[in-house]
Protein backbone atom coordinates (compact mmCIF):
# COMPACT_ATOMS: atom_id res chain seq x y z
CA UNK A 1 0.00 0.00 0.00
CA UNK A 2 1.36 3.40 -1.00
CA UNK A 3 1.95 5.86 1.85
CA UNK A 4 0.03 9.06 1.10
CA UNK A 5 0.23 10.58 4.55
CA UNK A 6 3.12 12.80 5.53
CA UNK A 7 3.75 12.85 9.27
CA UNK A 8 5.26 16.30 8.92
CA UNK A 9 2.16 17.69 7.20
CA UNK A 10 -0.20 15.99 9.63
CA UNK A 11 1.69 17.37 12.62
CA UNK A 12 1.80 20.86 11.08
CA UNK A 13 -1.94 20.86 10.37
CA UNK A 14 -2.81 19.43 13.79
CA UNK A 15 -0.48 21.80 15.65
CA UNK A 16 -1.89 24.79 13.83
CA UNK A 17 -5.49 23.74 14.64
CA UNK A 18 -4.60 22.96 18.25
CA UNK A 19 -2.80 26.25 18.87
CA UNK A 20 -5.66 28.10 17.23
CA UNK A 21 -7.89 26.79 20.03
CA UNK A 22 -5.59 27.05 23.08
CA UNK A 23 -3.49 30.17 22.45
CA UNK A 24 -5.63 32.36 24.72
CA UNK A 25 -5.86 29.80 27.53
CA UNK A 26 -2.36 29.90 29.04
CA UNK A 27 -2.00 33.68 29.66
CA UNK A 28 -5.59 33.72 30.98
CA UNK A 29 -4.75 31.02 33.59
CA UNK A 30 -1.69 32.98 34.78
CA UNK A 31 -3.80 36.13 35.08
CA UNK A 32 -6.43 34.26 37.15
CA UNK A 33 -3.77 33.04 39.61
CA UNK A 34 -2.33 36.54 40.05
CA UNK A 35 -5.77 38.08 40.61
CA UNK A 36 -6.72 35.47 43.23
CA UNK A 37 -3.44 35.75 45.13
CA UNK A 38 -3.91 39.52 45.11
CA UNK A 39 -7.37 39.08 46.68
CA UNK A 40 -6.00 36.85 49.46
CA UNK A 41 -3.18 39.33 50.13
CA UNK A 42 -5.73 42.17 50.35
CA UNK A 43 -7.85 40.13 52.76
CA UNK A 44 -4.82 39.56 55.02
CA UNK A 45 -3.91 43.26 54.90
CA UNK A 46 -7.51 44.15 55.79
CA UNK A 47 -7.48 41.73 58.74
CA UNK A 48 -4.22 43.25 59.98
CA UNK A 49 -5.71 46.76 59.82
CA UNK A 50 -8.87 45.70 61.70
CA UNK A 51 -6.86 43.71 64.28
CA UNK A 52 -4.66 46.76 64.96
CA UNK A 53 -7.84 48.71 65.84
CA UNK A 54 -9.24 45.81 67.88
CA UNK A 55 -12.20 45.57 65.50
CA UNK A 56 -11.90 41.89 64.65
CA UNK A 57 -11.49 38.81 66.84
CA UNK A 58 -9.09 35.95 66.04
CA UNK A 59 -12.03 33.66 65.31
CA UNK A 60 -13.66 36.17 62.95
CA UNK A 61 -10.34 36.82 61.17
CA UNK A 62 -9.73 33.10 60.65
CA UNK A 63 -13.20 32.58 59.17
CA UNK A 64 -12.81 35.61 56.86
CA UNK A 65 -9.50 34.31 55.56
CA UNK A 66 -10.87 30.78 55.10
CA UNK A 67 -13.78 32.12 53.03
CA UNK A 68 -11.29 34.17 50.96
CA UNK A 69 -9.22 31.02 50.40
CA UNK A 70 -12.33 29.06 49.34
CA UNK A 71 -13.21 31.81 46.86
CA UNK A 72 -9.68 31.87 45.42
CA UNK A 73 -9.60 28.09 45.16
CA UNK A 74 -12.96 28.03 43.40
CA UNK A 75 -11.79 30.60 40.83
CA UNK A 76 -8.56 28.67 40.19
CA UNK A 77 -10.53 25.43 39.79
CA UNK A 78 -12.65 27.23 37.18
CA UNK A 79 -9.46 28.35 35.40
CA UNK A 80 -8.12 24.76 35.47
CA UNK A 81 -11.43 23.38 34.20
CA UNK A 82 -11.58 25.96 31.42
CA UNK A 83 -7.98 25.13 30.44
CA UNK A 84 -8.87 21.43 30.23
CA UNK A 85 -11.95 22.19 28.15
CA UNK A 86 -9.81 24.41 25.90
CA UNK A 87 -7.23 21.64 25.49
CA UNK A 88 -10.02 19.16 24.70
CA UNK A 89 -11.39 21.58 22.07
CA UNK A 90 -7.87 21.99 20.68
CA UNK A 91 -7.43 18.22 20.34
CA UNK A 92 -10.84 17.95 18.72
CA UNK A 93 -9.86 20.67 16.24
CA UNK A 94 -6.54 18.92 15.59
CA UNK A 95 -8.36 15.67 14.87
CA UNK A 96 -10.96 17.41 12.75
CA UNK A 97 -8.44 19.08 10.49
CA UNK A 98 -6.87 15.75 9.41
CA UNK A 99 -9.98 13.55 9.43
CA UNK A 100 -10.55 13.67 5.66
CA UNK A 101 -6.87 13.24 4.87
CA UNK A 102 -6.41 10.22 7.15
CA UNK A 103 -9.64 8.46 6.23
CA UNK A 104 -9.03 8.95 2.52
CA UNK A 105 -5.46 7.63 2.77
CA UNK A 106 -6.59 4.54 4.67
CA UNK A 107 -9.64 3.91 2.53
CA UNK A 108 -11.78 3.39 5.62
CA UNK A 109 -13.07 5.57 8.46
CA UNK A 110 -10.60 5.67 11.35
CA UNK A 111 -11.53 9.07 12.79
CA UNK B 1 12.01 8.58 4.38
CA UNK B 2 9.01 6.48 3.33
CA UNK B 3 10.08 3.78 5.77
CA UNK B 4 10.40 6.33 8.55
CA UNK B 5 6.89 7.54 7.81
CA UNK B 6 5.59 3.99 7.77
CA UNK B 7 7.05 3.41 11.26
CA UNK B 8 5.76 6.70 12.64
CA UNK B 9 2.21 6.46 11.32
CA UNK B 10 0.85 3.87 13.81
CA UNK B 11 2.23 5.92 16.71
CA UNK B 12 0.65 9.05 15.33
CA UNK B 13 -2.68 7.35 14.80
CA UNK B 14 -2.63 5.88 18.29
CA UNK B 15 -1.88 9.32 19.71
CA UNK B 16 -4.78 10.74 17.75
CA UNK B 17 -7.14 8.05 19.02
CA UNK B 18 -6.08 8.68 22.62
CA UNK B 19 -6.52 12.39 22.04
CA UNK B 20 -10.00 11.79 20.75
CA UNK B 21 -10.83 9.91 23.97
CA UNK B 22 -9.54 12.84 26.06
CA UNK B 23 -11.54 15.30 23.98
CA UNK B 24 -14.72 13.31 24.53
CA UNK B 25 -14.25 13.43 28.33
CA UNK B 26 -15.13 17.11 28.67
CA UNK B 27 -18.30 17.60 30.76
CA UNK B 28 -21.34 19.02 29.01
CA UNK B 29 -23.10 22.28 29.85
CA UNK B 30 -26.21 21.73 31.99
CA UNK B 31 -29.05 24.25 31.60
CA UNK B 32 -30.82 23.08 34.75
CA UNK B 33 -27.62 23.42 36.79
CA UNK B 34 -27.25 26.98 35.47
CA UNK B 35 -30.85 27.80 36.54
CA UNK B 36 -30.41 26.28 40.02
CA UNK B 37 -27.15 28.17 40.53
CA UNK B 38 -28.82 31.43 39.49
CA UNK B 39 -31.56 30.72 42.05
CA UNK B 40 -28.90 30.24 44.76
CA UNK B 41 -27.30 33.54 43.72
CA UNK B 42 -30.71 35.17 44.28
CA UNK B 43 -31.11 33.53 47.72
CA UNK B 44 -27.61 34.63 48.79
CA UNK B 45 -28.16 38.21 47.54
CA UNK B 46 -31.47 38.38 49.43
CA UNK B 47 -29.83 37.08 52.61
CA UNK B 48 -27.08 39.70 52.53
CA UNK B 49 -29.55 42.48 51.62
CA UNK B 50 -31.76 41.57 54.60
CA UNK B 51 -28.84 41.50 57.03
CA UNK B 52 -27.56 44.83 55.68
CA UNK B 53 -30.95 46.54 56.20
CA UNK B 54 -31.00 45.49 59.87
CA UNK B 55 -27.29 45.87 60.62
CA UNK B 56 -26.67 47.29 64.10
CA UNK B 57 -30.11 46.15 65.30
CA UNK B 58 -31.19 42.89 66.99
CA UNK B 59 -32.99 41.94 63.76
CA UNK B 60 -29.55 41.40 62.14
CA UNK B 61 -28.71 38.61 64.60
CA UNK B 62 -28.10 35.09 63.33
CA UNK B 63 -31.18 33.50 64.92
CA UNK B 64 -33.46 35.51 62.60
CA UNK B 65 -31.83 33.99 59.50
CA UNK B 66 -31.71 30.28 60.36
CA UNK B 67 -34.49 29.48 57.87
CA UNK B 68 -32.74 31.38 55.04
CA UNK B 69 -29.47 29.53 55.68
CA UNK B 70 -31.33 26.22 55.77
CA UNK B 71 -33.01 26.97 52.43
CA UNK B 72 -29.64 27.80 50.85
CA UNK B 73 -28.19 24.57 52.31
CA UNK B 74 -30.98 22.54 50.70
CA UNK B 75 -30.51 24.33 47.35
CA UNK B 76 -26.75 23.68 47.46
CA UNK B 77 -27.31 19.99 48.21
CA UNK B 78 -29.66 19.74 45.21
CA UNK B 79 -27.06 21.53 43.09
CA UNK B 80 -24.37 19.07 44.21
CA UNK B 81 -26.61 16.13 43.32
CA UNK B 82 -27.16 17.68 39.89
CA UNK B 83 -23.42 18.22 39.37
CA UNK B 84 -22.69 14.68 40.51
CA UNK B 85 -25.03 13.29 37.85
CA UNK B 86 -22.91 14.79 35.04
CA UNK B 87 -19.98 12.70 33.83
CA UNK B 88 -16.40 13.99 34.18
CA UNK B 89 -17.65 16.91 36.29
CA UNK B 90 -15.13 16.74 39.18
CA UNK B 91 -14.12 20.41 38.98
CA UNK B 92 -17.69 21.66 39.34
CA UNK B 93 -18.39 19.17 42.14
CA UNK B 94 -15.32 20.45 44.00
CA UNK B 95 -16.47 24.06 43.53
CA UNK B 96 -19.97 23.35 44.87
CA UNK B 97 -18.46 21.61 47.93
CA UNK B 98 -16.26 24.67 48.51
CA UNK B 99 -19.32 26.91 48.35
CA UNK B 100 -21.10 24.68 50.87
CA UNK B 101 -18.08 24.95 53.14
CA UNK B 102 -18.00 28.73 52.75
CA UNK B 103 -21.71 29.01 53.59
CA UNK B 104 -21.05 26.98 56.77
CA UNK B 105 -18.25 29.39 57.68
CA UNK B 106 -20.50 32.35 56.89
CA UNK B 107 -23.05 30.99 59.37
CA UNK B 108 -20.34 30.67 62.03
CA UNK B 109 -19.22 34.21 61.18
CA UNK B 110 -22.81 35.48 61.46
CA UNK B 111 -23.14 33.87 64.92
CA UNK B 112 -20.09 35.91 65.99
CA UNK B 113 -21.74 39.05 64.60
CA UNK B 114 -21.16 41.55 61.81
CA UNK B 115 -19.89 44.93 62.96
CA UNK B 116 -20.29 47.07 59.87
CA UNK B 117 -21.51 47.18 56.28
CA UNK B 118 -17.97 47.05 54.89
CA UNK B 119 -17.13 43.64 56.34
CA UNK B 120 -20.55 42.34 55.30
CA UNK B 121 -19.97 43.61 51.75
CA UNK B 122 -16.54 41.98 51.70
CA UNK B 123 -18.00 38.57 52.63
CA UNK B 124 -20.82 39.04 50.12
CA UNK B 125 -18.23 39.71 47.40
CA UNK B 126 -16.29 36.53 48.32
CA UNK B 127 -19.41 34.33 48.23
CA UNK B 128 -20.54 35.94 44.96
CA UNK B 129 -17.08 35.38 43.52
CA UNK B 130 -17.48 31.64 44.18
CA UNK B 131 -20.91 31.52 42.54
CA UNK B 132 -19.56 33.45 39.55
CA UNK B 133 -16.59 31.10 39.17
CA UNK B 134 -18.92 28.07 39.17
CA UNK B 135 -21.05 29.76 36.52
CA UNK B 136 -17.99 30.74 34.46
CA UNK B 137 -16.85 27.12 34.29
CA UNK B 138 -20.36 25.90 33.48
CA UNK B 139 -20.73 28.38 30.62
CA UNK B 140 -17.35 27.29 29.18
CA UNK B 141 -18.53 23.68 28.83
CA UNK B 142 -19.45 22.40 25.36
CA UNK B 143 -23.16 22.30 24.51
Amino acid sequence: MKQNLSVKTLVQDMTSAFLGEVKEGVPAAKKHVQIELQKIASCIANIEALAAKGKITKQQAKLDLQIAEDAAQSTLIAATGISEITVAKGLKAAMGVVTGLVNTALGWRLI
Amino acid sequence: MQQHLFKSLPILLLTMLLSACVAMNAPQYDTQFDKELTQIQRQVDTLFAEIKVHLGKPAANYQHYILEYRQIDVSLQLLLTRADATAHNQHTIHQVKLLQSSMDKLQQRHKLGFKNAKELASLHTLINSQIQSILTLELAKPR
